[in-house]
Formats: C-alpha cells, structure tokens, sequence
C-alpha cells in the first residue's frame, strides 16, 4: 500500500494504492487519523490507485468519518474503482461517506 | 486464454500455512495476489478474490484462538476452467472454536454516520461476493469453503508492492 498526502484549498488529499484490508489498515490509521484535527479534518480520500478495501478498511473509512464530523469537518471519496464501489454500496457506506467521481467534486462536497 | 505463466499453474493449487498474526497474513495475501496473477485471473476479479480471503483468514485470526497463544491455519486456492471464466475456489481449515457463519452479528448498513457500527460487515461481504460457502465442523476442525466465478485475462491492475513489516 502506498499513501501520499496533499491539499487542495482547505481539504487534505490522501492517495491511497494497493489494498486496504486487515494487514495494511493500521498504517493508513496512522497516517490518516492525525490529519483529522479540530478547525482542519475535511479530507478527501482518494481511492483511484486501490485494488480492494476489505472490512477492516471500511472500519477505518467510518472512523475517519466520524472523527471528521466531530472535529467540525467532513470525509469524502474519489475515484473508487467499480469493485470498490460495489463493497461501498453493499456496506451502506454510500450513504454515509459522499462518493464522488472527481477529486474536484470531492473536494467540494467536504467544503473545501 | 493460456499464457505460460497459467500453464504452469493449471490444477496446481496454492497451499499455505498461516499464523495467526497479522505479518503473517500480509505475506499470504501476497502469495495469494501472485498465484491470482499466474492463474491469469482478471486484475479486478483478483482484487475481490483477495478481499475475501482477506475478511476469511483476519476472521480466523481475531477470533478462532479466543485464548491467545500461536497457532496456524491451513488456506488452500485453487482455480479450473468453468465456461469462458474460472472458478477459484478458497479453502480454509483451522483447529479454532466452533463458529457459524449464520451466527455473524446482522450488519448495520442503514444507520446514520454517528450511530454506525461494522460488526458482521466481513461476513455480508463475503456473502455478496462469493457464488457458494460451505461450513463443515468435524473432528474438532472448522472447514470453510467459498467459490467464486472469475473472468480469465489480464486487464491491468494497480501496482502493489508487498507491505513492508
């Protein structure tokens, strides 16, 4: 799994490629949970680069969420490959986390 | 569609003993992402393949040793041609507690974002994206089969390098 960071006005993008599953969730833990701070936690997740997200990924989706609502921002994500999407649609996720086909519109929906 | 790399691995399974320890894992997931990719299956069928013997094995190794302590499972892939796609077939024994997956906790899909919770997620994933599972417990043994049509080819998949410990 690689991770890479930006932003794009008043949103963090994170890039995530590979696979988000049970082995690689607690590294994107570490990178993603502390950009979640109060005043600052609208990210972007932007999943184009993502072979699969497994259950332990979408805990962590939904944790990063929750952190983002309570820290007074908000959790978006792109580019989400078709079997991506289909995980997200069959968890509920989509209705939860805004899904997005543009990082541009992403960006938007979080209020960056 | 053969390649020599299929050739090589036609009805030849992958059979590998696992720990119960997350490292563990990950280097199976890479095994498993490179028979997928000698098997000649389809980059995104590869990845929903992988999904589920990722939410199989981590159920295994968060729950089936309640007591703690080293132990190791038994995971086994396998593919044969099925029409114009394959057949992968994912099985997993293991001498952990008892368990059914009818039993899995009913997943929340439904509740707003603060009231949310993932308990029984993996075992609806793994439901949705299989074609068959079979659960059989016998002589102190849980074995888990699960079936899935692949398409066969080489549509490119994202670059992974294996997960550094």
């Amino acid at each position: 799994m690689q991770i890479e960071s930006g932003r794009s006005g008043a949103a963090r993008i994170v890039r995530v490629a590979g696979r988000i599953d049970s082995t690689t969730s607690p590294a994107l833990e570490q990178e993603l949970l502390p950009l979640l701070q109060p005043g600052d936690a609208r990210v972007v997740l932007d999943l184009s680069g993502v072979q699969y997200v497994s259950s332990a990924g979408l805990r962590l989706v939904l944790m990063a969420a929750k952190r983002a609502k309570a820290a007074g921002g908000a959790l978006a994500a792109c580019g989400l490959p078709p079997s991506v999407r289909d995980v997200f649609t069959i968890s509920g996720f989509d209705r939860i986390v805004p899904v997005l086909e543009a990082e541009a519109e992403a960006v938007a929906a979080v209020g960056g | 569609m053969t390649t020599p790399a299929a050739s090589r691995h036609r009805g030849r399974p992958l059979l590998l003993r696992v720990a119960n320890d997350p490292r563990s894992l990950g280097v199976a997931l890479d095994r498993v992402e490179g028979f997928l990719r000698a098997c000649a299956v389809h980059g995104d069928d590869a990845g929903q393949v992988m999904l589920l013997v990722d939410e199989i094995a981590s159920n295994l190794v968060q729950h089936a040793w309640p007591g703690g302590g080293r132990h190791r499972f038994a995971l086994g892939l396998g593919t044969e041609p099925e029409g114009d796609r394959l057949r992968v077939t994912i099985a997993v024994r293991d001498d952990g507690v008892p368990f059914a997956p009818e039993d899995a906790p009913q997943p929340d899909t439904g509740s707003p974002l603060e009231d949310r919770e993932t308990g029984g997620l993996g075992w609806l994933l793994i439901r949705s994206m299989s074609d068959r599972m079979l659960y059989r417990r016998a002589r102190g043994r849980n074995t888990l089969v699960v079936t899935k049509a692949v398409r066969a080819g080489s549509a490119p998949s994202p670059t992974v390098s294996p997960t550094a410990p």
